[in-house]
């Protein structure tokens, strides 16, 4: 297990109630370790980006506005943003 | 990442696989990194991965290097073809008069049971096994 530390950070009071609602009906292992996977996913998906821009270079405005007009016609606006 | 965890996901096939794995198509290139700041699944099932694997392997190394850090993408996942993929796969063109395409009926099979659209960067093939499939074309392919 990964060395861990204690920190305080702010989030919506809204996100803060559903997650406390999801760990109270045993959804999720615990709202620390949710909060802590979901950072982790995010950081290497931005390590990712990084590597791949380094290959192929930043987004192409025109081809990003067609990408996410396809993602939101199938999955709409609230998938969600990473950066 | 897991499809559990995925608010939504495309399946890839060999056209557009290949495209995305190598070569310079900005609309390709761009999707994968779209797709990665949204977090959208790019899920690539194991028949297309190894036909379009053969394709960069005969445009020379840097498709395959791309290849290689497409798939480290933390957004895709690859579907195995295992007994039961094979056989659905088998079944979606069984008693049809033409030759086998495992890899286009592993991406129908792939999309048709999660929901999720397809992305080609030509959609002719899939459209032989499975005409009602939802195909978002790449553009930029000529």
């Amino acid at each position: 297990m990964a060395k861990t530390v204690k920190v305080t950070v702010s989030m919506p009071v809204e996100d803060i109630e559903r997650l406390k609602a999801l760990d109270a009906v045993g959804a999720i292992e615990s709202v620390s370790g949710y909060v802590a996977q979901a950072v982790h996913d995010r950081l290497d998906r931005q390590a990712w980006l990084e590597r791949w821009r380094a290959r192929v270079g930043n987004p192409h405005p025109e081809a990003a506005a067609w990408a996410d007009e396809v993602i939101d016609r199938h999955f709409g606006t609230a998938a969600r943003q990473a950066s | 990442m897991s499809i559990d965890d995925a608010l939504g996901g495309f399946v890839l096939d060999t056209s557009a696989l290949a495209v995305l794995g190598g070569g310079e198509n900005i609309y390709a290139t761009t999707w994968a990194d779209r797709t990665a700041v949204r977090g959208i699944v790019l899920l690539i099932p194991a028949a297309a991965l190894s036909e379009a694997w053969q394709q960069s392997r005969r445009h020379g190394p840097g498709h395959v290097e791309q290849m290689r850090d497409l798939l480290a993408s933390p957004m895709v996942l690859i579907a195995p073809l295992d007994e039961t993929e094979a056989a659905h796969a088998g079944e979606l063109t069984g008693g049809r008069d033409r030759d086998p395409d495992v890899a286009a009926a592993q991406v129908a099979t792939c999309a048709r049971a999660r929901n999720w659209p397809v992305l080609a960067a030509q959609a002719a093939r899939l459209r032989v096994i499975d005409p009602e499939l939802t195909v978002e074309t790449l553009p930029g392919m000529s």
